[in-house]
This record gives C-alpha cells, structure tokens and sequence, in this order.
C-alpha cells in the first residue's frame, strides 16, 4: 500500500489531527523517523519525561519509546498495569508497517495504558507538500476496537463521534 | 476506563447511540427539553417505537425524564458522553500536542534542545 497522501481517511473509528508546517516533506519525514530527532521533539512535552526512543526506520522494524509522568498524578484504574519496578511508566512500542518516504509512514501502535495493551492500534503519518511546507496528518485508528465493550458497536461509532463533537466543543 | 464509570454503563450508552433514530432524538433535544409528543411527531415512526428509543435513552442516562403537568419532558444528559469521550480525548490532545512539538522542532531556527546552535543556516542534520 503505496497511495499518495491524499487518499481520503474513512476509517469509522480514528482520531485525525493535522498541521501546517513550514519544512519540506524530506524535513518533516526525518523528523519523523530518525530517532534522535524523535528523541527531541517527542520528548518536548512539559508532563513527561521521556526517557527512551528507538526507532529502525524500515519496512518491519520496530520502534519503543518510554516515559515517566512527572507529577504523580492517578492514573485511574490503569496504575497498577502501568507499574515497571514499582514505578508509572507510559511504554509504547510498535513495528514500521509501510514506509514510503516522504510521503507515508504507518506504524501499529501498541501502549500500555491502553485496556488491552496487546491490541494493536494503527498511527498513520500522512506528508502532503503545500505551497509553504508539509501538510500533515496522522490517523490514530483502531480504537473503538480497544475497550472489549465497544465491539460491537461499529456501525455506530461514527455517529457517535459526530455528537461528541457536537457535545463536546473543544 | 469502563472501570471508571461507575454510574453508567458505557455498554448501555453505546447500544443506545448505535441507532440512528436515537441519535437523531439527542440532536434535537440539544436544542432544549421536548416533550414526548413532539418528539414522536418528528419522527416517521410510531408512538410505542419513539417511547421505547426513549426508554433506552433514559436508560443509559442519556436523556431525563420529568413530569409536567400530564406532560412528560425530555432533556439531554452528556455526561454519560463525557465519561466515554475521555477515551478519545486523550488522543486527541496527545496527537495535536505531539504535533505542535513536532511543528515548533522543525520550524524553530534554534531547536530547544541541549544542542543549541546559533545558526540560521540549512535545517537538516541539526541533532546529534
């Protein structure tokens, strides 16, 4: 699966963020799969500490990133599974499915906040070139298939999405 | 997280949005309380079909139910909608987080990095 960018996103079940960025595809996919780099900005958030990423940017290859809150604030029900030596970690790894660059990059993510952290999610990386930069979006999908409960539900999810954003105006 | 949700059964919630009808009542009932006839009457479905949506409504604490006059009115409860969102809100503000860092990495002439460098020069090959 090599489609251009473009190709319309019509999973039922995604979250789908986008930004405008002023640099070349050839920049943005860098950042997005050297592991130094990935270290950096990754790793930029206030709330965490991140203390690994590796990352083998190939067909196949697998990447793994950990993190530490810094404060030490519930994370619910789920701390207890969170726990590595006694300690909250957020651990996610996963494996490169497609990489065409600069265009596209798929990995399956799987995280250990997650209820079943054997269930593989999807986080597709999308480049489209504008005038100024890179267009770029990522599609977090297979996530209604994550809490057992919401199996069945498929068929509603997408209308389930359209009133949260209803509901919920961000 | 269904763990969480100790007043309301995420099951409940989304077998009562699977159906589009249902989904179609809370739409209208966003726009303030109805009563039962008028809802009904802006659907082309039956009176007992609209009562049972309602039902399944009410029971996944959707909807609230109130008795005015002989009139029983509806209104829109999203609380059991916040408790289920909490899933995706994580990753939408987890995804537009990680982008803004990625976007402010590549767009600052100065990455916020240990590796900071005084050059305006070409962007790639920055780091370490």
């Amino acid at each position: 699966m090599t489609g251009p960018a473009r190709k319309p996103i019509t999973t039922d079940d995604a979250v789908i963020a986008e930004i405008e960025i002023a640099a070349s595809p050839e920049r943005v996919f860098e950042a997005l799969t050297d592991e130094k780099q990935l270290f950096t900005w990754w790793g930029s958030e206030p709330s965490v500490d991140l203390s690994q990423f590796t990352m083998e940017a190939r067909k196949g290859g697998r990447y793994d990133y950990r993190c530490t809150p810094k404060d030490n604030r519930d994370s619910g029900p789920i701390t207890e599974q969170l726990k590595q030596n006694g300690e909250v970690v957020y651990h996610c790894h996963g494996e490169v499915l497609e990489i065409d660059p600069p265009r596209l990059l798929v990995w399956s993510w799987l995280a250990n906040w997650h209820e079943n952290p054997q269930q593989a999610t999807v986080v597709r990386w999308e480049l489209t070139p504008t005038r100024t930069g890179t267009l770029l979006r990522v599609t977090h999908s297979g996530l209604a298939d994550e809490p057992e409960s919401r199996k069945d539900y498929g068929s509603g999810w997408q209308g389930v999405l359209r009133l949260l954003q209803n509901f919920l105006p961000s | 997280m269904r763990n969480r949700s100790v007043t309301h059964s995420p099951d409940a919630v989304f077998r009562a949005l699977a159906d589009p009808t249902r989904r179609a009542v809370l739409d209208l009932l966003r726009h303030g309380h109805r009563p039962a006839g008028q809802i009904a009457r802006a659907f082309p479905v039956s009176r007992p079909a609209i009562s049972k949506h309602l039902r399944l409504l009410r029971r996944a604490r959707l909807v609230r139910e109130h008795r005015i006059g002989r009139h029983r009115v509806y209104r829109l409860d999203p609380e059991p909608l916040r408790s289920i969102d909490h899933w995706l809100e994580h990753y939408r503000l987890f995804w537009s987080t990680k982008l803004a860092s990625l976007k402010s990495f590549l767009e600052s002439p100065e990455p916020p990095v240990s590796v900071s460098r005084r050059t305006h020069s070409k962007p790639a090959k920055e780091n370490p």
